[in-house]
């Protein structure tokens, strides 16, 4: 199985924060690090989950509590996943509905590109 | 007595012997000091034989051509014979050699002299040595000559063509030597005889041998000193064996003075491996260097005279010559008896944490054994993690509420070890203590919620949770989900189906109402809960057990009992993910029954 890569693009006011591969507890602390430095500047932040092949729980954690800390100060989390995916399972599943936008987008195929593992 | 010989000695080089012994052989001997007067006596005089110096040839040669020019004598044919082997021998010569008159102009200069100075022949003779050669200091030096009537030798000096000046710097061993007739006072040489070697190239190889050992001492004074201020030990040691140099470092980390010798090393630092058992001369990583290898962070203990154990990371190369053989072997070493103690200390930490996890995972997650409390029969297979050192964060409870009531937990917090087993003991007595109090699964989930998201502690962090309450007299199952895997339901009749109620992740945001479903069991139904452990068991990143797994096994098995049920899924799982599960995984199962059979 690959690990994963996380990704920083963007800028001051709109950052994406995409993870690649395999994301467990090997690097969701990467994941979460990105996460919480993004979300104390940018005005809008999504978390970009379509080319995973896999989120556990240590990585759900990092989004609610980044999602939890957002909603604090009024803002929402955004998080991008493909249909029918194991990641949109697992955060519906998880009840995430409430804490974060879920948007399913099927128009950008991973082929794998920006895979560093 | 035979006819007298008339001879002219030239010079005083004819010793009293050899006079003694021409006067027996009938000669008749005139001597004159110089070549110049023995000219001027030749052109008035008939000789037998001329005795001169091949040194005063040269002199002679000229002064007798000028007679000759005169018309007034014709030499001798022996003279004529020896000026011809003289003009041989004197262009035979590697050395310049050159007749100057009193005002340095070019008399005489021999074929060596002429291809040195790129010049013929004709070109030199008449002309002034200091118009084609021009040199102030030279030039001095040449009038001191001539003044004080004294030659002049000197070695290596340098000299620049000014009129050739791509030939650069040249360096000569020359002497100057003033010509007088004998009566001539000092100070009015005739001429001087100037001989030259070239020495140019002898001069630039010994510069530059100069160059390259200043450089070669300015390297090995600078790799000293970059060796010297290290912090990590160097040594040198030689094909015998023996320390030839070490630093400063070298020695503080040996313990070994400044000044101490090294010649007993071997035998006074007796090596051990990282076993603390003796090594041999050959274990070690002088010998093995001097056998070819090359030594890369080895570990060695060694006992310092002060009794002091040292851990040293050793690694040496050799040092080999031009032909590619091994002159000696350096090696670089640094102790890591601090490092190593550290890394020990560590190594105790984490055993002695993965001791308290344990503990205290064995001490939260109740004895893996079924269940039979008055209609009710529970089944529960818990598998931990695969690696002894991530103790999972799965957890389950079973616990008799009272009035026929029983709750059934399964859970997993997110993370691996202490702080995961933390958690899972401030989750399962939360929600365990909030049953007590109120047995509504759903009020339970949301108190436990709030208490869960509001502990800045250890205890605080996501956690998934299923929470049921089985009520026995009522033969419901009453339920809320905190963001887990929702169960799934074998009934009686060999259905199989999946309650479908979500709830948000506990321990994140409080503030969240559980809200939670009732469903009625019939006997024979079985409640089936699980982990991601089971469910998330995998092959690779896309061939996931999930739920179609379950499914999968339960329509295959339909006869399975409830105690053979997580077993056998359990071993489902594994078989799926290739025989071994990533993560901790646990499975719950319940069921009714009549009173009397539980």
């Amino acid at each position: 199985m690959r690990p994963g890569t996380i990704v920083v693009e963007g800028n001051s006011s709109e950052v994406t924060v995409t993870g690649y591969g395999e994301l467990d507890l090997s690097n969701a602390g990467e994941l979460g690090r990105a996460l919480r430095d993004a979300s104390e500047t940018a005005e809008r932040l999504t978390v970009d989950i379509r080319p995973a092949t896999f989120i556990d729980t240590a990585v759900l954690e990092y989004i609610a509590r980044t999602a939890a800390n957002m909603l604090n100060r009024g803002k929402r989390l955004r998080v991008l996943t493909l249909k029918d995916s194991h990641p949109l399972y697992v955060l519906k599943t998880a009840g995430f509905q409430e804490l974060v936008d879920i948007v399913t987008d099927d128009t950008v195929v991973w082929d794998g590109a920006g895979y560093a593992g | 007595m035979a006819d007298l010989k008339r001879v002219l000695v030239v010079g005083d080089k004819l010793g009293a012997v050899e006079t003694q012994t021409l006067v027996n052989a009938g000669c008749v001997l005139e001597s004159v000091n110089a070549t110049a007067e023995a000219a001027k006596t030749l052109a008035s005089k008939h000789y037998d034989i001329v005795i001169i110096d091949p040194a005063d040839l040269r002199f002679a040669v000229d002064a007798s051509k000028a007679e000759a020019d005169e018309g007034s004598r014709h030499l001798s044919p022996e003279i004529e014979w020896q000026l011809a082997i003289a003009e041989v021998v004197a262009n035979c010569t590697e050395a310049n050699l050159a007749y100057l008159d009193s005002n340095f102009n070019f008399v005489w200069v021999n074929q060596a002299y002429a291809e040195e100075s790129g010049c013929m022949k004709e070109e030199l003779i008449g002309r002034n040595h200091f118009d084609l050669f021009p040199d102030k200091e030279n030039q001095q030096i040449f009038e001191m000559v001539r003044s004080t009537g004294q030659p002049y030798t000197v070695k290596e000096k340098p000299f620049i063509y000014e009129l050739q000046p791509e030939r650069s710097v040249t360096y000569w061993n020359w002497t100057l030597f003033p010509i007088r007739y004998g009566g001539d006072p000092v100070g009015t040489a005739r001429g001087f005889a100037l001989t030259l070697v070239n020495v140019t190239e002898d001069v630039r190889i010994r510069q530059e041998i100069e160059q390259l050992r200043e450089n070669a001492e300015y390297r090995a004074a600078e790799i000293e000193t970059i060796m010297s201020s290290m912090t990590d030990g160097v040594l040198i040691i030689d094909i015998s064996g023996n320390i030839i140099w070490i630093n400063q470092a070298g020695r503080q980390i040996l313990g070994v003075s400044r000044d101490e010798p090294f010649d007993d090393w071997s035998s006074r630092f007796p090596f051990l491996g990282i076993n603390g058992k003796p090594m041999s001369v050959e274990e070690t990583a002088a010998y093995k260097v001097l056998q070819g290898e090359i030594i890369q962070d080895v570990s060695y203990t060694i006992t310092t005279p002060d009794e002091k154990e040292v851990v040293l990371s050793v690694s040496a190369s050799p040092v080999r010559d031009a032909s590619g053989k091994i002159i000696s072997v350096i090696s670089v070493f640094r102790d890591i008896s601090e490092r190593m103690a550290f890394a020990k200390k560590q190594d105790d930490l984490l055993k002695r944490e993965r001791r308290i996890t344990n503990m205290l995972q064995q001490a939260l997650i109740p004895p893996e054994v079924n269940y039979n409390i008055t209609g009710c029969r529970v089944a529960v297979k818990y598998q931990p993690a695969l690696l002894e050192a991530e103790v999972g964060g799965d957890f389950y409870d079973v616990f008799e509420l009272g009035s026929g009531k029983i709750g059934i937990l399964i859970g997993d917090v997110a993370g691996k070890g202490l702080p995961a087993a933390i958690r899972v003991a401030a989750a399962r007595y939360a929600i365990r203590s909030y049953a007590y109090l109120d047995p509504s699964p759903g009020r339970v989930m949301t108190l436990a919620n709030e208490a869960l998201s509001k502990d800045p502690g250890n205890g605080h962090g996501m956690l998934t949770a299923f929470f049921a309450v089985l009520d026995v007299n009522t033969k419901t199952v009453t339920y809320a989900n905190g963001g887990h895997e929702p169960p799934v339901v074998l009934t009686a009749d060999g259905e199989i189906y999946e309650p479908d109620l979500l709830g948000r992740v506990l321990g994140i945001l409080g503030g969240y109402d559980y809200a939670e479903a009732t469903l009625e069991m019939r006997h024979g139904d079985v409640f089936i809960l699980v982990t991601d452990g089971i469910t998330e068991a995998r092959p690779d990143a896309t061939a996931l057990f999930g739920k179609e797994g379950i499914i999968k096994y339960l329509s295959e098995n339909p006869g399975a009992s409830l105690n053979e049920i997580p077993d056998g899924l359990l071993e489902a799982a594994r078989s799926h993910a290739g025989g071994s599960l990533q993560d901790d995984a646990a499975i719950v199962a319940f069921e009714l029954v009549d009173m009397v059979e539980a």
